[in-house]
């Protein structure tokens, strides 16, 4: 089979092509030009162009079994709402006008849970769930782009054209490059950088990128022409995904901010914005902020059922993040402990990571936690002592960080306390110093 | 015998079993005399490229912590994990010639390995004075040895041109001098112990350059590096070792031959006779058994190891096992009575001097000789400075802010001095080895271990402790850190399961070191030691093997 990724280059588009170099087919990837890929395979031919040239779609379009369209724009400060939402729409545009609807390949259609949910109240969408939870006026340009696009390609099926459409939710996971500039991934980094002020509590589906892809490349096979499909993965409020990430990374939280509060706040922005000839860049539309208090949950079972889409947990997903982020050190050091960090050990490492920050050689602890947090766990006295340490304190998911019972701990933080110290002692560093 | 007639059999006229301090030696001498030698190790080959240069810890995986390391660890058990490849050698829980329920009362720290625990050895090698041979005479013991010091003088002379020992002529009743080669430099922290000894008025003592099978004269090859101590192993080939200095001149020979991986695991008597027939032995590798038939067999595998042989050994006639009428095998084991003191000299606080590790411990405070009615017996001191395992200073920091610690330990980093004292312990038949029913990973029983401190061996430690105090403060270490060992067999010093004796009543072996109960079964360990001092044994040790040597010479 002759598959083709539009969108190679992007987050999705990239792990499809991933997913794809699993099998046999002959893999085609449609990029930007100049942009670094995610994958290394001779395997895939790249085909750079721009995706508004309608002669660049028609040619690269041609003569192939299976397309996946994963391209999209994604909004930056500084670009107008109205040319994101047209380059969007018109890139899809070009593309289902590129193909021949009776004699077309089978087309993978990535849309968005976006094209369907969106509820000011907790609300799980299915694929036939109507448009009556919200005013419309509430949605994000994303959200109406999105809509706009996905009844183009409904539009294609019904002249005849062979597409499924996959409406995922937001995606997670390694390989999200700056390039790609994704929301979630974005969102998340700044959470463990410590840059998120704030965040607005609503529902929200949260999937792994990884999943998604292998529900693309099962969708070139098995979905039904014309039908949509919700891949709406982990669904859950923001503040506990907050509360998750805070126990995965001892990340504190941010401060939660009612939805009302922030709008009034972009508007002033925008404002600002447009008095200064963009010189200031609002940091977010208006326009996206008003749906932010918006639930975006859908319900996965028909993918299930007929994709065999499957969701790994959540906890996996968002470690795999983190070491991916940390490994192109996109984390600063503190962070070089997720290097160690798997869902069942967290505990252990961040609580090990917290003693260490708190310790006066922390600036040598700190990035060798990967190699302390080994020796620590594989020696049965020390890993007894941190583990009573844990149980004797408590986690505050609101600080993001244990508070440890000093009283009852007291010889165990002694001992991790020497255990620290004595690797600094016996470092090559220290005795070079010294000796 | 007749169950084992199917198994192969190798035959020599003297089978050695072991290669640690006595038994390396052992076949030296033999081999060299032209005798047709046997040895028997139960362990892999070394060399001296096993061990690195010890002082980069933080190269070791894992930064050098092992499994089973204890936190927070005490100094003593820093000295057995000095490096990964040092800690390697320790036998395994399941290998040991204990049994699990040993560890709880008798710290074991076996090496089954060519060289034994010689691979480790410090190198401390002294002899024992007259009156460490007359303990009864002179009221620091129970029993005499049955023989003396005059019988030994000659022997402790060969054995110390043989392997090189440095150290100094000093004229002591307590440590008699010996042949030495020139001993080690004494470091600013050294001379500034021999100064505090000096004003310590309440005993008499005196610091003397330490004595140790080291090779000091810098036109050899193998001298020494200067690398630290060295129970971390010697990478240099400095320390005395039967694998680099003996056994390369008898390996060749056509009449010594050696056997690694072969555990025996009994000793077989001739049919109506009191004679040993053979040694069932068990290839580790393979798992087969095999049989050694000689005329002469000498067990030198350790004082826990040689009774346990003896124990498994057990027949018909000998229900308590081989050279066991006197029901002595198993009883009087002893160690010595360990407890440190440590502590910063503030003479040495900030210190640019360059750091010269040396060997680790370059002095000795020989017996403290004072009038104690606490206690029998006696102690001595060696005087350690050198770069520890397990940084101790990190124990004085405790109450200093966390901010300072760097800049304190680089201040004090050069002046850190351990005083690590041993005594003699008091010698009692209930401190012993039992036939036990757990057996090792081969299947092989293990025995079990009964053993106590006694009134006058807390005593000692406290006195011990009191002492170590008093020079600290002479030597201007004002913070000090007390580590009085609570578990026996720290001291790594066993003795005494096999002992000699006058008569056959009161011993296993005679003072030819043969066994009262076998004509040809000799045991050559600390095992037979009836009562050790508080001096280092080894060379002690090698001094029973170079004279049981001589007299097996004489009579083959």
């Amino acid at each position: 089979m002759k598959a083709l990724v539009i969108g190679a280059g992007g987050f999705l588009g990239g792990h499809i092509v991933c997913e794809l170099l699993r099998g046999n087919d002959e893999i085609y990837a449609a990029v930007r030009p100049g942009r670094e890929m995610s994958f290394d395979s001779d395997r895939v031919t790249l085909l750079p162009g721009d995706l508004t040239d309608a002669s660049y779609v028609r040619r690269v379009c041609e003569g192939k079994d299976a397309i996946f369209f994963a391209a999209g724009r994604t909004w930056s400060p500084g670009l107008d709402v109205r040319e994101f939402y047209r380059l969007n729409v018109e890139t899809t545009r070009t593309f289902f006008a590129a193909l021949q609807p009776q004699s077309g390949p089978r087309v993978v259609y990535t849309s968005s849970l976006s094209a369907i949910a969106g509820s000011a109240q907790p609300f799980v969408f299915t694929e036939q769930s109507g448009r009556s939870q919200v005013d419309e006026a509430r949605l994000s340009p994303y959200d109406h782009a999105k809509i706009a696009s996905e009844q183009l390609a409904m539009e294609y099926a019904r002249q005849g054209g062979n597409v499924v459409v996959l409406n995922p939710g937001l995606l997670l996971g390694p390989g999200a490059t700056a390039q790609s500039k994704l929301a979630a991934p974005q969102v998340l980094l700044w959470a463990c950088q410590g840059k998120l002020p704030f965040f607005i509590d609503s529902g929200a589906g949260y999937c792994d990128v990884r999943d998604v892809a292998a529900a693309h490349v099962a969708a070139a096979t098995r979905g039904r022409s014309g039908e949509r499909y919700i891949l709406g993965g982990h669904i859950l409020p923001r503040s506990e995904f907050q509360t998750l990430l805070a126990g995965l990374a001892g990340v504190r939280p941010p401060g939660k901010l009612p939805g009302a509060v922030l709008s009034a706040v972009t508007v002033l922005m925008d404002t600002l914005s447009a008095l200064t000839a963009n010189l200031i860049k609002s940091p977010l539309h208006r326009s996206f902020a008003h749906s932010l208090p918006l639930h975006y949950c859908g319900d996965s079972r028909k993918a299930i059922e007929e994709l065999g889409y499957a969701t790994r947990p959540l906890d996996e997903t968002l470690v795999d993040s983190l070491r991916d982020d940390r490994r192109r050190g996109l984390l600063p050091e503190s962070f070089a402990f997720v290097e160690a960090l798997t869902p069942g050990n967290a505990a252990l490492l961040v609580g090990l990571k917290q003693l260490a920050q708190g310790h006066a050689f922390s600036r040598f602890l700190l990035p060798r936690m990967p190699q302390i947090y080994a020796a620590c766990a594989a020696n049965h006295s020390l890993r007894a002592a941190l583990q009573r340490v844990l149980d004797q304190g408590r986690f505050e998911a609101v600080r993001g960080r244990f508070r440890w019972d000093r009283r009852a701990s007291r010889q165990d933080l002694k001992t991790l306390g020497q255990f620290f110290e004595y690797l600094y002692f016996s470092s090559t560093g220290f005795l070079r110093e010294v000796l | 015998m007749s169950e084992n007639g199917h198994l192969p059999i190798e035959e020599c006229e003297t089978c050695i079993v072991g290669t640690g301090a006595a038994g390396g030696l052992l076949a030296h001498q033999l081999a060299l005399r032209g005798n047709a030698v046997l040895s028997l190790e139960q362990g892999e080959p070394i060399d001296d490229g096993y061990f690195t240069n010890h002082v980069q810890f933080a190269e070791e995986g894992q930064f050098g912590i092992t499994p089973d390391m204890a936190w927070p660890m005490k100094p003593t058990e820093a000295f057995l994990y000095g490096n990964t490849a040092a800690h390697a050698l320790y036998a395994a829980r399941d290998a040991k010639s204990t049994s699990p329920a040993a560890d709880e009362k008798f710290f074991n720290g076996q090496i089954f390995r060519l060289n034994g625990k010689l691979n480790l050895w410090n190198g401390v090698a002294l002899r024992y004075s007259a009156r460490d041979f007359r303990g009864k005479d002179f009221g620091d013991s129970d029993t005499n040895w049955p023989i003396g010091y005059e019988d030994l003088q000659q022997h402790y002379a060969a054995v110390e041109r043989l392997i090189g020992v440095c150290g100094t002529r000093e004229g002591l009743d307590c440590l008699p001098d010996g042949e030495f080669i020139p001993p080690l430099p004494l470091r600013p922290a050294d001379r500034i112990v021999v100064r505090a000894v000096g004003k310590v008025k309440s005993a008499q003592i005196r610091a003397i350059p330490n004595r140790k099978a080291i090779e000091t004269r810098g036109d050899r090859p193998n001298h020494c590096q200067n690398c630290g101590e060295c129970i971390y192993g010697c990478n240099s080939g400095s320390v005395f070792k039967f694998s680099s200095h003996l056994l390369p001149q008898i390996a060749a020979r056509g009449n010594y031959r050696i056997r690694y991986r072969s555990k025996v695991v009994r000793l077989l008597r001739e049919e109506n006779s009191s004679r040993i027939a053979a040694a069932e032995c068990l290839d580790t590798q393979n798992g087969n058994r095999f049989l050694v038939k000689a005329k002469t067999f000498i067990l030198a595998a350790g004082t826990l190891e040689s009774p346990r042989i003896l124990f498994n050994s057990h027949d018909e006639a000998f229900p308590d096992g081989l050279a066991n009428s006197s029901g002595a095998l198993g009883c009087y084991l002893q160690d010595k009575v360990k407890a440190m003191v440590g502590s910063t000299l503030l003479r040495l606080f900030g210190s640019r001097a360059k750091y010269d590790l040396g060997c680790g411990d370059h002095l000795l405070i020989p017996r403290f000789v004072f009038d104690n009615p606490g206690f029998r017996g006696g102690f001595q001191a060696q005087v350690c400075h050198f770069l520890p395992r397990r940084p101790y200073y990190v124990d004085g920091l405790a109450p200093f802010p966390g901010w300072s610690k760097k800049w304190l330990a680089k201040m004090i980093f050069r002046s850190f001095l351990v005083l690590m004292f041993l005594g003699k312990p008091e010698v009692r038949r209930s401190n012993r080895l039992l036939p036990g029913r757990d057996k090792d990973l081969y299947g092989i029983p293990q025995v079990d271990v009964q053993y106590e401190y006694t009134e006058s061996d807390r005593r000692m430690q406290a006195s011990m402790i009191d002492y170590g105090r008093k020079i600290m403060r002479k030597c201007t270490g004002f913070v000090q850190e007390v580590y009085p060992e609570r578990l026996p067999g720290h001291g790594i010093h066993y003795a005494g399961t096999c002992r000699m004796a006058a008569s056959s009543a009161q011993g296993v072996v005679d003072t030819n070191l043969r066994s009262f109960d076998h004509e040809n079964l000799y045991i050559c360990d600390g095992s037979v030691m009836p009562d050790i001092a508080e001096k280092n044994l080894t060379l002690t040790l090698m001094a029973l093997a170079h004279r049981l040597g001589e007299h097996l010479s004489r009579r083959l």
